[in-house]
Order: C-alpha cells, then structure tokens, then sequence
C-alpha cells in the first residue's frame, strides 16, 4: 500500500512539475528512454545536469563580474546551458536562459545579473523538486514497486 | 556621321549576308530566285543611288564655281575701288598744288613786278630829278646868276661858285656838281670822304685867243687845276689849293652831246677824289649867250651809292637785284663787292657776268644766253623762271629803265625756293602722306581681300561638305529605306518556302518508320526550319519596324493567362537548365485589370524575347517575371512618363465618384461604365529579372540597338544575332511604353532586370462573356477592371474615404506593400512550404502570407518535421493562452454548424471543435490524451505545400508524418498540396493520383496564377468559408481550364464525390494504420549492430544521445569534441585499410563488416555537435572527410544544431554533412534519416 501511496505521490509530483511548467515533454521522451537496461537512466541524466549546471552558472557568474564582460563568453556558457536544459525538458530554466541569452547579445548586464539570479532561482527549484522526486523513486524502489509504468 | 551610318549598313549588310548563308543551307534550290531577286533589288537600288549621287555632285561644283566667281568679282572691285581712291587723292592733290602754285606764282609775279617797279621808280626819281635839277641850274645860271662871261675865270671864281656851291648843296643825292665851259674852265664842288671839296681848273694858263683859235689841246694845257678843301656850309675854300693833274674833259663825247643837247643828257662818271665812286652824271648845257652856242656844261652827279643802298634795303625774298647797262655793264647789285675803275670821263664798268656776286654773274649768263639780242631788254619786259644758278632755281625779271637818253636794266633774281619752296615743301609732305595713306589702303585692302578671300574659301569649303554630308547621309537614309522595304516584300516569300519546308517535312514525318534515323533526322529538319522562322521572323519585325509598317493589332485579352503562358512556356526550358522561371503579380493589381485590349501577340513577343534571354544567360538561380497596374487614366497618356501627378489628381477627383454612383444607383453601371471604360487606360508595368551574368552597366543603352551583343564572345557562344532586345525596344516604344535596365536592389547582386511600361485600354468585357458560366468560374478575379472595382468594393462595404486612403497609400509604397486588394486574411490557417527553388518559394510565400496565419518555410525535407513540431509548440502556446481566457464551446453547437463563420469570431477562441466529434470512435485515449488536449486548444487549419522532388524517401511517409503531427482526430483540417515539375515521372502522379498518399491537389510547378486560385480555394475550404456546393462549382470550372492549358494539375479531392465527412474517416484510418506500425517499428531496434559516434560537448546531452540511441540498439561511442572525433575515425580507417585487402580477396562487403566482430569496424553513423570546444563540428567534418578521400570511403554525417534554422542547415551541408537534425535528438527524425542512409547503402550494394 505505501507504494501505491508513493507512487500516487510520485505522479503528483511529476504532473505539477508539469503543469507548473518546470517540465516540458522533452522530460517524457526521456522518461522513455529509461527502461530495464538502465532503470536509474533518468536520474542519472539528472543528475548529470544538475553538476553541469552548477560549474555552469559558476562559470557565468564569475565571467559576468569579471570588468569587462566578456559576452560571447557568456553567450557559449548559456548555449551550452540552454542546450542541457532543454534535452532533460527543464522548461523554465531553458525559458530564463533565453531571455538571458537575448539580454547577452545586447550587451545589458542589468538585465544579465537579473537573469543570472532567475536562473539560479529556477535552477535550485528544480533540483529540490527532484532531489524530493528521486527520494521518492528511491523509496518505491526500495519497497519494490516501478517507476515508469505510471508514465 | 558618315562613319556610324556606314558601319550600321555593314551590319546591316552582315545581317542579310548571314540570313542567306542560313537559308542557302537550309535549301539553296528554295531560295536560289529569291536570293536574286533581293540581289536584283538592291543592285537596282544602287544604281538609283549613283545616279542622284552624280547629279548631286555636278550641282556641289557648280555651286563652287559660282561661288569662287562672285568672290573674284569682289576681289576685283575692291581693288579698282582702292586704285580709283588713290588716284582721286592723287589727282586732288596735283590741282590744289598747281592752283596754289598757280596763285603762288601770280602772287610772286605781283611781287617781283612791284619790286621792279619800285626800283624803276626810285631810279627814276632820283636819276631825273637830277636830271632836271642840272637842266633848271643851267638855266639859273646862263639867266640870271651869270651876268658876265662865262669864259673869265674871275666870273667863274665869283658868280659861278657860290652858284654851283648853292646847286651842290641843296640838290639832293648830289655827290658833284662841277662845271665844265668850252673853253676849258672848271668848277667843281665835290664830296670824298666826308669833306667838300673845290676842284677847280686856273686861269694861269688861260689864254682867250687861242682859246678861241685853236687847238683844243694847247688850250688845255695852260690851265692849272688845283684842288682845295671847301667850307661845307658856305662853300669858301679852305686851305691850300693842291694843283693835281687834268681832266681833259672837252674832248669826250658826252661832252659834246651834252653841249648840243637841248634837254639835258645823262652819262656815266666815276667821282673825282679818292673814292672814285660811280656816278650817274645829269649834264646841261649853260647857254648863256646864245641858245646855239653854249658855253659850257653844268653836270650834277649822282653817286650810284645810294641806289644800291637803296636796292639793298629791298626785301628780296633771299633773292638779289642788279643794275646794269643796256650793254651789260653792272651799275648797282645788291651783295658782293662792286668795283669800278678807269677815270672820270671812261669809267671801266665790271661786266654783269663777271660780278662778284655769283647769283648776279649767273642771272646775267642766263640772261644772255636766253636772249639772242640783249638789246631787247632796253625796250621791253622779260620775265624768267627757269633760271638755274649754281644749283638752284631762280626768278629773273628785268625791266628797262631810260633816264634822259640812257637806258638801264634793272634786274631782279629771286629764288623759286623762296616763293615754292615752303609750297613745295608742304606739297611734299602731303605727297609722302598721301603715299603713306595709299600704302595703307592698299595694304589694308590687300588684308581685307585675303581675309574675305579666306572666310570665302572656307565657307565654301564648308557648304561642299554641308552638301556632301547631307548628301550621304539621304542616300545612307534611302538605302536603309529601301533595304528596308525590300525585306518586308520578301517576308511574304521567305515565309511561304519556309512554310512548304516544314510542311513538306512533316509530310515526310508520316511516312517514315517510327525510330528510323531518318526519323530523327526529319525531326532535326523540323526544329531547324522552326528556328530559322524564327530568326527570319525576328529579321523581318525589324525591317518591318523600321520601315514603320508594323501595326498593332488590337484585341481584348487576358493578360494575366499570356503571362502565365509565357512564363509555363519558359519554365519547361529553364527545368532543364536548372533555373526557375516564376511569375510574380506582386500586388494582384494586374489580377484586377486582367481584361485588357491591346496586342497580346506583340506583348508575348516581347516577354518571350526577355524571358528567352533570361533563361539564356543565367546558369542558376531564377528568371522573374513580375507585372502589376502603375496607374490608371481617364484618357489616353500623351506622353510617357514623367507626367503622372495630372493623372493622379484626375484619377483621385473621379474615381470615388463612380464608386459612390455604382454603389448608389447600381442600376446605372452597365451603360456608365461603359462610358467611362471607353477612354480608359491602364498602364502596366513588366520586370524581368534573372540572376545570370548581368550586363555591364555601360552597356545598358546599347543592347538595346540592333545586331549589338553584350561581347563577341557571346556571340559565339550563343546563338542568336543580337536582334531579340531591338525589337523589345522597338515595339514597346510602338506601345506607348519605355524599357530600361534597372540596378537590382542589392548592389552585389548579379543577374539583370529589365523593367518596361506598356499602355492597355481597358477591355469591355461584353455583356455576353460576363454572363456566361466561365466569368462566374473565375469569380471575382476576372472582371471588367472598374466595374469590378466597384462591386467588389461596394459588396465589401468601404466607404469611398476608407477605399480612397487604401489606394493612396498602396501608390505611395510602391509594389513592395501591396494592399491592391487585399483579400481577408484567413485566421488559423497555417501553411507549410516545402518545396524547392528559392524565388518561386519567396513568391509563393509571399502570396501566401497576405492571405494566411502564418507561413513556415521548410528548406530541406529534413526541416519538414521540426517545422511541424514548432508549429505544433506555437500553436500550443496559443492554445494555452487562450484557454486561460475562455471557456470550453460545447460540442454540440460545433456540431451544428461546422463550417462556421470565423471572421464573425474573430479574437474567440476556437477550441476544440470539429473533429473530435465527428469521429465516432473517439481517439483521445492513452499517451496521446495530453498532446491532442493541447493541439485541441485551438483551431488549427493546415495547409501543406509539398515539392515532390522535395521529399526523401517514398511520398507515403507524409501521411505518417502528419497523423503523428496531429494525433488521429485532427486529419481533416489538414489538406495537403503536390507541386510537380514537368519532367515528374508520371508514375508518381499517378500514385498521388489513385490515393495512396493524402492529397488535395497536385500542381504543376511553377505556381502561379490560377493555379494559385486553386490553392486559394483548398485555402478557404479550410477556413471553411466556403461551402461545399461553392467549391464544386469551382473545380467544374477550373478543370476545364487548366486542361485546356496542357493539363497542368488536376484536383483529385474533387473528382470524388464524396464529402469531406467520408475523405476524414478514410483519413483517419490510414493514418491509425501506420502509428500502429510505427509503434511495432519503435518495438524493434532497428539501430541493432550499428556503430555510431557521438561527438558531443555536453554531457547531459551526450548521455541523452547515447541513451537513445542505446535503446533504439545501436552501439555508441561518445567523445567530447570534434578534434577526439577526427582522431578515432582516423585511427580506424586506417586500421581497417590494413586488412582492407583482406576483405577483397575474400570478396566480402564492407559494410557488413561492422556485423563481425572481429574485423574492425567502422562507424556506420557519426552524430556531430556543431558548436564545441577546441574543435566545432564543421572544422571536424572537414577533416574527416578529407582523411576519407584518402581511403575512398564515407561515413555519413548527421549534424546536430540547435538552431533549427535554414541557414545553419546550408553551413553543415557546405561543411560536408549529410544531415541535420534539430538539438535536442529525438527518435522520429533520426530514424527518418537512419533509414534514407540505409536505403542509399542499399543502394550502393545493388
């Protein structure tokens, strides 16, 4: 029975991570993509995002307030991070990296430092909303249960 | 001048020349009269030609010859006229000289005689006064004084002295008075050197008897003469009497005359005493006792002194004077020394001639030598002029002078000088500068003549050459002319053989078994003929343009369907030279004012002629043809151009005025706009722009001359004489138009771009045709021009202000704007583009956007799918916003009335309606419920063009495709367009033709026109504006049409009865179909036992990559960037060369290798990041295949961007990718390409 809870926890979690927009289809090609080979792929990748991340924004960070910024710089670095979070389907960060994008290629760094901390906002409620979400799987893991079938 | 008309003739001449060659070959017995009858022509023409020149020759000379007459004749009187003013002048001259010689000599005349006369008179006076003074002392003293005898020398000392002394004294110019008596007694008083002085003779020796008796001398001797000086004033003797010597006077002549004379006498005399002056002697005879016998003689003398003081004191002009003896003997002379010797009774006279002063010696030679006998001068004038005397020219005059029985010559020499000399002097001078004058005349004049002579000369010269030229240049203009008019009559020959050839071949073509060689060369013949028709109708529309025999002939049609044939026409060529031929109607303007009438003949001529250079010179890209209304006019443009602001106005100030009527009193439009349309014309302006070479922009004026190409290389290059763009000109200027070369917008560009003007009246379309069936088919599109205007605007309810703004602002942005006629823009219908040929995309794109939503370009048939999906996202966008803001329409109202009128909805949302209730089954279950819950949120209309040369693979998969785009229920709001080429291999046709593939309509490309139409009507379908019974009626009509025009597309939709209703449930299940295999595909691994390389930067999507392509089978291996990447694939294509020979000799395939696990393998696939550290992905792609080319093999490459854009696609296609695939990866794509690679191996193998 507390599998059935976790796992009617875990959808709940997965479909207001949806509806909230933190995730967008491109997180259910991916969900797809795990399967008995590798049951763990879609943390994994995850997880692998959130690390890429951090020295990302690390990065971005320190190239921002280094005088004078040096945007294209800036602009590969959120390439790249527009890239990785678009592939696991992290909608909004993806969103925040756009509009950051266009605030690089218009040399605003107002607008940059601004984007730079959305960004970052976004980036650590994603990673909280799926620590929790792994915790889950990791419990239902442990008690027994799947995790794709709800999918 | 000369020159250019001459070179035009050559080419002229070349032109004809090639012409016969061509036809020669082509057929010489054919041609061989006419070839002579041309020659015949123009050698008759030139003979013509001599002819006049020769006349025209003779008249230039004669014309010279008059002209070197007159001029002569000018010279010739300027001359005379010169010498007769210089004769005039010389001639004035002379007489006023003489004249004043003339007076000058009758003044001098006066002169010398009042100088002589003045000399005479003094003379006179004082010689005869003396004279008379000596008579009257005689008398005093033989009367009264004297009482005694005279002959005692007491009486004498007493009585006679004081007497003679009183005489001596009072009787002026006396310079002696002295007595002499018979008897030898003398008394004299007389003057030397100032002192009075008494000579006396004694009376010593004074003896009376023998006085009386005898002898004279001894009487003589016994006087003693004494001399003493005398008192002055009282004429007593002072002093000593000095005895001196005798002066036996007695027996002298004079005294004897002078005795007996009774009057008195006169003689010569020198005075006593020192001085020993001339003296002219006045004698008298004392007759004191008897008047018979005197007794002595009185003598006063004058000294000859005073006269010549007095003729010296004469103003002689420089000239001289003199007095002589009738003899010649010099009495006085003014000048020189004067001498006289001898003794009192003989004074030696010094002879004129031999006078001191040389000018008297001379005038007394000359006076001798003129006059044979001197004598004359005692009795009359003479007068001398031509006297020369030591070199110059004197005046000699003389007068007589006679004094009491003597006679003297006064003579006066003046000098001509001094009367002439000043005259002369100044007639000289007047002379010299009347010389001088003539000199300057004649000069003068000479330099006027030469002047005049040469300003002639070249005026001359100048009117031969006038005439010369003119000359040349109406027989150049003849020759033309003829030349012209003899190829126009021989159009009717020439064509008519020709005509016989190319029936005769075809003749021949049916006779002739199919597949022969004879065949072949029949059909050759035939294009051969056709082209040469074609050559010699272009020559011929010269020559008959140039003789100005070409007449348009005017006839209402429809200029959009030439354009459209023109440009199908040409499209068919350029598709086997690559390059497209489009139409572009930019604004539809044309659309509107497509009835028109004019020669639609010489219009297609025109187009053909551009279009064919078009496609001639461009190799790739495209030809345009674009053409849209530039104005419309109330009457016919006088002039082109320039002027359009009049017309403007006038079009601004009546036009919404038959609007405003026909929209008010509809009734009345018929016969109004017939009146109106009779003086209406519409001016169209045509742009033919290529992307070829270009022509240089010095020579955009003269390729439009005949026989003038760009170069000569092209001539060669291609065929063609150079003609096509003359007659362009030729017969747009023939149609009230202009054509021009415009620069292209972008300055680099290449190509060229013509753009002309051409004036149309505006057809009447008759009654007739706008009630029949076909004007109804077109719609709205084909209508009388203003009255379409009308109604379409008074059915769409502008006010005349609205439509005013509308059009103003339409001509105020030119063509790129358009807003002719606008048509509703169709919300919610999305197209997508897939075709090739970027300008015909452009167009159509263009075209498609005034109409629809939006319009997504998918340049590459890999693009097609994530257009779709971003289409999907957007419209999804959308969809969430609008549900955010409305409410759900229930389905059953949707269900009511399907084709519901979106324009009245505008801004509502749509929802979902539609589909999803007319399928029964009702899809919308399992993993699709979410995705088709958000395509439901709004309406969404789809318009899918696809290039069937486009797609990649089998036409079928689209259909897969779009159900997976759409889910199953959203099929029907989706058509699907087919562009075809003309060389689409009718097989396919036919396949989209029987249904295996949705399809709506299959067009031929290019696209245009009515073919537009037909999209446009699938367009409004899928709006649903239009119902059923509507668009039935329009593919009745529209096929008929487009059959007629080569069967250029068919809708296939409609040649099903059936509704739409039926076409969806066949749809739907179709496309159920092939989910349901794609899920059975997705089953498989279809990547099993592939290698594949993943060259990727980032880590998240790398291991997304590989987790894909893991599942889907494959084995993968990943690297970080493009330099890893180039290095494995090396490394391995370098190990497997080693055992390559391996492979060969055991005749096994190297593509299965990658199955064995053995041998080594190389990379079926490689995945490439473009943009990646150290190394991108273009650079690693570039190198990769260089190192292939080394081995001969090649590894497709699938590029990953994550700019979903066309250009970044180019960039990896030129980078040497073989694909592309959007970031992030998905499945369904990659698999679409994972299986063309697969096929193409297949291929390979087979």
């Amino acid at each position: 029975m507390a599998t059935v809870d976790l796992q009617q926890q875990h959808n709940n979690l997965i479909n207001f991570l949806y509806e909230e927009g933190f995730l967008d289809e491109q997180y259910t090609q991916l969900e797809q993509l795990q399967d008995e080979s590798s049951p763990r792929f879609v943390e994994e990748v995850l997880s692998l995002f959130f690390d890429d991340s951090l020295k990302l924004l690390h990065n971005i960070e320190t190239t921002l307030n280094k005088e004078p910024v040096d945007y294209r710089k800036l602009d590969a670095h959120l390439h790249h991070f527009k890239g990785s979070s678009s592939s696991v389907g992290a909608q909004r960060v993806k969103n925040v990296c756009i509009t950051f994008r266009a605030f690089c290629q218009e040399k605003k760094k107002n607008g940059c430092l601004q984007c730079l901390q959305q960004v970052k906002q976004e980036y650590y409620l994603l990673k909280n909303k799926f620590e929790d979400l792994f915790q889950i799987e990791r419990q239902i893991l442990r008690a027994g249960g799947t995790i794709g079938g709800t999918n | 001048m000369g020159a250019c008309i001459w070179t035009k003739e050559t080419m002229n001449a070349l032109g004809s020349e090639n012409q016969q060659i061509a036809l020669r070959h082509v057929g010489k017995n054919f041609f061989s009269d006419t070839d002579e009858k041309f020659k015949k022509n123009v050698q008759h023409h030139s003979e013509e030609e001599t002819a006049s020149n020769g006349w025209l020759m003779k008249y230039s000379k004669t014309l010279q010859r008059t002209t070197h007459a007159s001029l002569f004749h000018s010279v010739i009187l300027e001359v005379l006229l010169v010498i007769v003013g210089i004769a005039m002048t010389i001639i004035i001259w002379f007489f006023a000289l003489k004249h004043a010689e003339h007076s000058v000599s009758i003044v001098s005349d006066a002169l010398r005689g009042e100088l002589l006369s003045h000399a005479k008179a003094f003379t006179t006076s004082v010689f005869e006064e003396n004279c008379e003074s000596a008579i009257h002392l005689a008398h005093l003293i033989a009367s009264s004084l004297i009482k005694d005898n005279l002959s005692s020398f007491s009486t004498l000392e007493n009585q006679m002295k004081p007497a003679l002394f009183q005489g001596y004294s009072t009787i002026p110019y006396t310079a002696q008075v002295f007595y002499m008596g018979k008897n030898g007694l003398f008394v004299s008083y007389y003057t030397d050197f100032n002192e009075t002085l008494i000579l006396y003779a004694n009376r010593t020796y004074t003896d009376s008897s023998m006085t009386h008796a005898g002898d004279p001398a001894s009487y003589r001797q016994r006087y003693l003469w004494y001399c003493q000086k005398a008192s002055a004033t009282t004429g007593l003797p002072l002093g000593e009497a000095i005895p001196t010597g005798t002066f036996s006077f007695w027996g002298t002549k004079w005294f004897r005359d002078a005795l007996n004379s009774k009057n008195g006498f006169a003689t010569w005399g020198l005075a006593f005493g020192q001085s020993k002056e001339l003296l002219f002697l006045s004698l008298a005879s004392i007759k004191d006792v008897s008047p018979a016998d005197p007794s002595g003689v009185l003598a006063l003398g004058t000294p000859m002194r005073i006269l010549m003081d007095f003729i010296t004191h004469f103003d002689l002009l420089g000239g001289d004077m003199y007095l002589a003896t009738i003899d010649g003997y010099l009495l006085a002379q003014t000048g020189g020394a004067f001498h006289v010797g001898g003794e009192i009774d003989k004074p030696i006279l010094l002879e004129a001639t031999k006078s001191g002063n040389p000018v008297v010696a001379g005038a007394a030679l000359h006076l001798i030598n003129k006059l044979k006998n001197i004598s004359r001068l005692g009795n009359e004038t003479f007068s001398s002029s031509d006297a020369r005397i030591q070199g110059a020219s004197y005046i000699v005059d003389s007068t007589p002078i006679h004094l009491a029985g003597t006679t003297m010559v006064c003579v006066v020499i003046i000098p001509c000088k001094s009367i002439w000399g000043h005259m002369e002097k100044q007639g000289h001078t007047t002379l010299i500068l009347l010389i001088i004058l003539a000199a300057c005349m004649l000069f003068i004049s000479c330099a006027f003549i030469f002047l005049l002579t040469r300003a002639g000369n070249r005026e001359m010269h100048l009117s031969a050459a006038l005439i010369q030229q003119l000359d040349a240049t109406k027989q150049a203009e003849r020759k033309n002319n003829q030349k012209n008019i003899a190829f126009a009559r021989m159009s009717h020959d020439l064509r008519t053989s020709l005509a016989a050839i190319i029936g005769l071949i075809d003749l021949c073509h049916y006779d002739v078994v199919e597949g022969s060689e004879l065949e072949m060369n029949l059909l050759q013949m035939n294009s051969c003929a056709n082209n040469l028709l074609g050559l010699l109708n272009s020559i011929l529309d010269v020559s008959k343009i140039e003789a100005e025999k070409l007449q348009l002939d005017e006839t209402d049609f429809n200029i959009v369907q030439v354009l459209e044939e023109v440009v199908d026409m040409f499209s068919v060529v350029a598709l086997e030279k690559g390059v497209e031929v489009v139409l572009d109607l930019c604004d539809d303007s044309a659309e509107k004012i497509s009835w028109i009438k004019g020669d639609a003949g010489r219009l297609k001529q025109i187009l053909c002629n551009l279009l064919s250079n078009g496609v001639k010179f461009t190799s790739e890209g495209h030809v345009i043809l674009r053409a849209w209304v530039k104005q419309v006019f109330h009457s016919k443009p006088s002039v082109h151009g320039g002027h359009s602001a009049q017309h403007f106005r006038a079009c601004w100030s009546c036009m919404p005025k038959w609007v405003f009527e026909v929209s008010n009193a509809y009734k009345q439009l018929d016969a109004f706009s017939e009146v109106q349309t009779d003086s209406n014309y519409v001016e169209f302006e045509f742009e033919v722009e290529d992307t070829g070479k270009g022509i240089p922009k010095d020579k955009h004026k003269s390729v439009f001359e005949n026989f003038v190409q760009i170069d000569g290389l092209t001539s060669t290059n291609h065929d063609g004489i150079g003609l096509g763009l003359g007659i362009v000109r030729s017969l747009v200027h023939l149609m009230g138009g202009n054509i021009k070369i415009v620069d292209k917008g972008e300055p680099g560009e290449k190509g060229t771009c013509f753009r002309f003007n051409l004036f149309f009246r505006i057809a009447e379309v008759s009654v007739d045709q706008s009630k029949n069936g076909e004007n109804r088919s077109l719609g709205m599109h084909v209508l009388n021009g203003v009255s379409l205007w009308a109604k379409s605007y008074s059915c769409e309810k502008y006010d005349v202000q609205d439509w005013q703004l509308r059009q103003k602002s339409s001509l105020t942005s030119g063509t790129s704007e358009p807003h002719w006629q606008r048509p509703a823009l169709k919300e919610n219908v999305f197209v997508v583009l897939a075709m090739n040929g970027e300008a015909s995309k452009m167009i159509l794109k263009k075209w498609l956007e005034h109409r629809c939503e939006q319009v997504l370009m998918v340049n590459q048939w890999l693009d097609f799918i994530p257009t779709l999906e971003n289409l999907k996202q957007e419209v999804l966008v959308q969809s969430l916003r609008a549900s955010e803001t409305s409410e759900f329409v229930s389905p059953k109202s949707l269900l009511s009335d399907p084709w519901v009128d979106d324009m009245s909805h505008q801004g509502d949302t749509f929802s979902d309606y539609g589909v999803n209730q007319l399928s029964p089954d009702g899809y919308g279950s399992g993993t699709e419920e979410s995705k088709q819950r958000k395509v439901n949120g709004v309406s969404m209309h789809l318009l899918v063009v696809v290039d069937i040369n486009m797609i990649v693979g089998p036409p079928e998969q689209i259909s897969a495709i779009l159900s997976n785009f759409f889910g199953v229920g959203q099929v029907p709001i989706c058509k699907v367009v087919w562009l075809a080429n003309a060389n689409t291999p009718s097989v396919e046709l036919e396949n989209l033709k029987r249904g295996s593939v949705p399809c709506d309509l299959i067009l031929h490309k290019p696209v245009h026109g009515s073919r537009l139409h037909a999209v446009w009507d699938l367009v409004q379908d899928l709006s649903g504006k239009r119902t059923q019974q509507a668009s039935e009626i329009e593919a009745s009509n529209v096929l008929p049409q487009t059959e007629s025009s080569d069967e250029h597309f068919r809708r296939k939709s409609f040649d099903r009865p059936t509704s739409s209703l039926v076409n969806f449930k066949d749809q739907k299940q179709m496309w159920s179909e092939l989910t349901q295999k794609d899920n059975k595909l997705r089953a498989q691994n279809l990547l099993e036992g592939m290698h594949i390389l993943v060259a990727e930067d980032n880590a998240v999507l790398r291991r997304l990559a590989q987790a894909t392509l893991t599942q889907l089978g494959a084995t993968v291996k990943c690297v970080d960037d493009g330099e890893q990447a180039v290095q494995i694939v090396s490394e391995m294509l370098h190990s497997r060369i080693k055992n390559n020979k391996d492979f060969l000799s055991s005749k096994q395939c190297p593509l299965k290798s990658s199955d064995d696990p053995v041998q080594p393998y190389v990379f079926d696939i490689l995945l490439m990041d473009c943009e990646m550290p150290i190394m991108d992905g273009y650079e690693a792609t570039r190198r990769i295949r260089e190192e292939e080319k080394r081995y001969g093999f090649h590894i497709p490459i699938i590029a990953l961007t994550a700019h979903a854009m066309a250009e970044e696609a180019r960039r990896c296609i030129q980078a040497g990718m073989d694909f592309h695939l959007p970031k992030p990866l998905t499945r369904e794509p990659l698999l679409n390409i994972v299986g063309k690679i697969c096929a193409e191996k297949e291929a390979l193998e087979l």
